[in-house]
């Protein structure tokens, strides 16, 4: 999936370069993003998936308005991954089959 | 007692009317109670109405926490224990009925019930009042008082605050939004007619013996009235020579984002539902000043619930709500009929989850046929204005 | 309780909810005046949706965005914190008190802080624009794509189709055309009222500033060459496991397809209604803006102590943001005995509602030329319309027949609503489809009812709430 959802970053990153991790894979990231963007510039845009179809959450509108990129950080879930700067050492954890919980 | 809570099985969702019992019956209330009521009737061949309120009603159908709750109920009054283990017993058949007549899956989960303490306190309040029940029904009160270890054999989940629990395989819990939805949709399968954004502002009987209801969309004339307005029957039962008084109580509730099945038993004031979230509350206050949600209570109730699951301290609540719970002076139904105005009747009880089989089947036969039976006589509104003279 | 809050014992004078042109308008004319100012935003960097991240945009001086954007963005946020208001971003504010204590996640902890009294200017969100497939992975909105464009310089994947009507669709048209990035095409949709039933209130939309700024646009798309189709009927995102195509049809009907990796929707935007309902803010319904807005300040039923300003107060853009923002700003101080009543100030508060009558007026023209065809608010039976609980339209309207006469009835029917964005993406949908089906105004439907918290808070936050004897008599058996 990594190929299909290329996002692209067109500028010079401002921030250093970080390592997180998400659903045990380290993903390397720049501090100043969000971790949403991170997400998706990595390759792994999905979220988590609904009951009781299974359909694949990705982020929506990066506002905070659509609630579809809520992911777990550290423990704690239903973090918005659009509104939350990504740090280092940030473990993430998607609700896709498989991973997390 | 035999006693199948609709009359006959409906199958396909068709309904054979019993000819010459044709009646305009009119139920004022849309709720879980009304809805319930109006089902049963238009299934006994009434041709019948319901006006509701609007969108916005204070509907306590809508803020329901979903129990089949018989263990609380009726301490020191019997009647009210009985009344409801009847309808749980009920239950399963009334499930099947409406699942067949409307494909709405309603969840129902009849594995027992727990009450947890969080103190030697509630503990010892528990264990008081089953004791109370127990002595009312002559020991057939199925229930077990559990210490922490026994509950956790149950409930793996909790937390070292507590400190036991009261266990009765009476109890159960079901999807109460799916009830709701099944209710109005097989009452509407079943030819019944539902009226919303009709307030009912006064009813007037006539000498020729029907009631003239007064609504915002003009006048409506019927053969038998039933009240089943929650708060507003308090208003509205003077008018057909009834009585009924009702105080609100307001309860507040939380539901939690969709977690992992945790939870095997619903327990009183926090359930699993079965889409994974996590309904939390029982708070009872009669502050009409405070916000539709309490941010102080709501605060008390996520502490308890952490308290008892401490899994629960990182889970979210994605909404909160509040509503008024319909309860009379002795906290039981009031079910009555008018002796000055026949064909006018009230029902009023804040347990319209659990009392639906009931509603749907023996109010409605005491309804139709205008007799109350044995099994109900404890209900009537008379008990709050008699004196104990004279009940003796 | 469970001790995590950190009890800040501060009674702010105001406390504004969000960093936008409206809340930083405010915070510069509280503080400037000497009250008690905090300013609470959701965002990384004060500046709002339109100056998201202007203080710290990986493009140098305004490449890319926009001179503007980093020019009025800049002085903007600068303004603000120069008069002393503190300004505390990534602050998630998830309830307020009656008493105006307001209830916050900050960096992760909960916090709270209390108030005289509490501005909300949340701003607006995207108008939900539900169309077969908007849940497939690569379609999203076209703020999602100016947000990760300002903060980040990101781009998402192409080819790339736009989607909608409003101003936002050709200002990031002209971002992308300086910026290099292929647009293959831009699909206009068509309006609910043909353009020139606006034309009376064009004279003031001329006069209004915005005018220039919006021909500049244009012209830039133009110039752009990207395909431009105008009068589109139909929009559907099609693809397996994720966006492959879009299928679309104009006037004629003829089905035309695009392949595609990414689509953006825009329908304009909406004030973000969640908080200000909660906190009991009576709300009208805007015809003109298709969209259910805070009643004028002074409407009874309002919550004392509450301000309502700019976006979130009834879309009018960041210039009337900003402006509303002062004035809102001016009324607080004069409230507090701090204004200076001098010929000056008082010229100065008659030329700001001069130019705020002419900005509302020019508006108009903007809200006739821009509000979505009805066909695209009402979508189609099998459309999903809640994402969150997969609720599709015909399931709406067959619970209006059934006698759901509003949203809170069908919410109860079917759960459209009761997911974690707590109705935000479906909630004038529902609205509109009820009014729809029954035949009736969106004014008589009304809105989803909404609770606090208005957003979710773990247990363990609102468990570190501090709670009076009656709320603990309240929930405490025996």
């Amino acid at each position: 999936m990594t190929d299909r959802f290329r996002f692209r970053r067109i500028v010079a990153p401002a921030g250093p370069r970080i390592t997180f991790t998400l659903d045990g894979r380290v993903l390397e990231a720049r501090l100043g993003d969000s971790v949403a963007v991170a997400m998706m510039l990595a390759g792994y845009p999905a979220c988590g998936s609904l009951p009781p179809t299974g359909r694949v959450r990705v982020p929506y509108c990066l506002m905070g308005a659509c609630h579809e990129c809520l992911v777990r950080v550290d423990g704690r879930s239903m973090h918005q991954a659009c509104l939350l700067p990504v740090r280092t050492g940030m473990c993430i954890e998607t609700d896709l089959e498989g991973h997390g919980s | 007692m035999e006693h199948l809570p609709l009359p006959a099985a409906p199958g396909n969702g068709a309904v054979t009317r019993h000819p010459g019992t044709a009646a305009d019956t009119i139920v004022i209330g849309g709720g879980m109670v009304g809805a319930s009521i109006a089902l049963g009737l238009v299934l006994r061949g009434h041709r019948v109405t319901v006006l509701d309120e609007g969108d916005r009603a204070l509907r306590a159908a809508r803020a329901n926490f979903a129990l089949l709750w018989v263990q609380s109920k009726g301490a020191g009054a019997p009647a009210y224990f009985n009344w409801s283990r009847m309808a749980a017993a009920a239950w399963p058949d009334f499930a099947r009925q409406l699942e067949a007549m409307t494909g709405i899956v309603l969840h129902l989960s009849q594995r027992g019930g727990l009450t947890l303490a969080l103190s030697g306190a509630e503990m010892d309040h528990l264990a008081t009042r089953s004791a109370r029940i127990a002595c009312d029904q002559g020991s057939d009160f199925p229930h077990e008082m559990l210490d922490h270890s026994q509950t956790r054999a149950l409930l793996p989940a909790i937390g070292p605050d507590v400190v036991g629990a009261l266990f009765s395989p009476l109890d159960g819990h079901l999807n109460a939004l799916a009830l709701f939805h099944a209710l109005h949709r097989a009452f509407g399968r079943s030819g019944g007619h539902y009226v919303p954004a009709s307030p009912v502002r006064t009813i007037t009987p006539t000498k020729k013996g029907t009631f003239i209801l007064d609504t915002p969309h003009g006048y409506r004339e019927c053969e038998r009235v039933v009240l089943a307005a929650g708060l507003d029957n308090t208003r509205l039962a003077p008018m057909v020579g009834l009585h009924a008084p009702i105080t609100p109580q307001r309860g507040q509730i939380m539901v939690t984002q969709r977690l992992p099945p945790f939870l095997d038993y619903p327990t009183n004031a926090l359930r699993q539902t079965d889409n994974g979230s996590v309904l939390i509350g029982n708070s009872q206050d009669t502050v009409m000043t405070r916000q539709p949600v309490d941010l102080e209570i709501d605060a008390v109730m996520a502490d308890r619930a952490i308290r008892s699951f401490p899994c629960l301290q990182a889970a979210s609540v994605v909404r909160s709500w509040s509503c008024f719970r319909v309860k009379s002076p002795d906290g039981m139904p009031v079910y009555d009929h008018s002796t000055l105005w026949p064909g006018a009747f009230v029902a009023s009880c804040h347990s319209g989850v659990t009392l639906a089989p009931n509603h749907t089947g023996l109010v409605c036969d005491a309804i139709h046929t205008g007799i109350i039976p044995p099994i109900m006589q404890a209900f009537s509104a008379s008990r709050f204005t008699l004196t104990a003279a004279s009940r003796s | 309780m469970t001790s995590s809050g950190l009890p800040d014992d501060t009674v702010h004078d105001v406390i504004i909810i969000g960093a936008g042109p409206a809340g930083l308008g405010v915070a510069a004319v509280t503080a400037g005046a000497g009250l008690l100012t905090l300013v609470l935003d959701e965002n990384m960097h004060p500046g709002g949706q339109i100056y998201r991240a202007a203080s710290h945009s990986p493009f140098p001086q305004g490449q890319v965005l926009g001179k503007d954007y980093w020019r009025k963005g800049t002085r903007m946020i600068r303004r603000a914190y120069a008069s002393g208001a503190h300004i505390i971003p990534r602050a998630i504010v998830w309830g307020i008190t009656p008493d105006h204590v307001v209830m916050a996640r900050v960096d992760g902890q909960p916090r709270r802080f209390a108030a005289r009294c509490v501005v909300l200017a949340g701003g607006a969100m995207e108008r939900p624009f539900p169309i077969p497939g908007w849940t497939l992975p690569g379609v999203m909105t076209v703020g999602a794509a100016q947000t990760m464009l300002k903060a980040s310089g990101v781009v998402p994947p192409t080819p790339m189709v736009i989607a909608g009507r409003g101003p936002l669709i050709w200002l990031l048209a002209a971002q992308y055309r300086r910026a290099g990035q292929d647009i293959a095409a831009i699909l206009i949709t068509a309006a609910d009222r043909q353009w020139w039933k606006g034309l009376a209130a064009l004279p003031f939309f001329l006069l209004s500033g915005d005018a220039w700024y919006g021909l500049r646009l244009l012209a830039s798309a133009v110039m752009h060459r990207v395909p431009v189709h105008r009068g589109v009927m139909s929009i559907c995102a099609e693809g397996t496991a994720c966006l492959e195509q879009v299928r679309w049809s104009g006037k004629n009907g003829q089905d035309k397809v695009l392949p595609a990796r990414t689509l953006l929707l825009h329908h304009g935007v909406v004030p973000n209604p969640n908080l200000a309902m909660a906190l009991g803010v009576p709300h009208v319904w805007d015809r003109a803006q298709a969209s259910f807005r805070p009643a004028p300040a002074g409407t009874a039923g309002y919550p004392d102590g509450i301000v309502c300003v700019g976006d979130a107060a009834g879309i009018g853009g960041s210039r009337l943001a900003a402006l509303g923002g002062r004035m809102a700003g001016q009324a607080i101080v004069a409230a507090r005995g701090r204004s200076r009543r001098n010929l000056l100030n008082w010229l100065h508060s008659v030329s700001m509602r001069a130019r705020i009558a002419l900005a509302r007026r020019g508006r108009m023209f903007v809200d006739c030329m821009f509000r979505p065809a009805s066909h695209f608010r009402q979508p189609a039976d099998e459309t999903v319309i809640c994402r969150c609980e997969g609720v599709i339209a015909g399931q709406v309207r067959s619970a209006a027949r059934e006698g759901c006469i509003g949203p809170n009835q069908a919410k109860a029917f079917l759960r459209c609503g009761m997911g974690p964005c707590q109705g935000r993406l479906c909630g004038l949908t529902v609205s509109d489809l009820i009014a729809q089906t029954r035949d009736r105004d969106p004014a008589d439907v009304g809105y989803l009812n909404q609770r606090l918290p208005a957003r979710p808070a773990t247990l363990g936050d609102m468990a570190a709430m501090p709670a009076d004897s009656a709320a603990i008599r309240a929930v405490t058996p025996g």
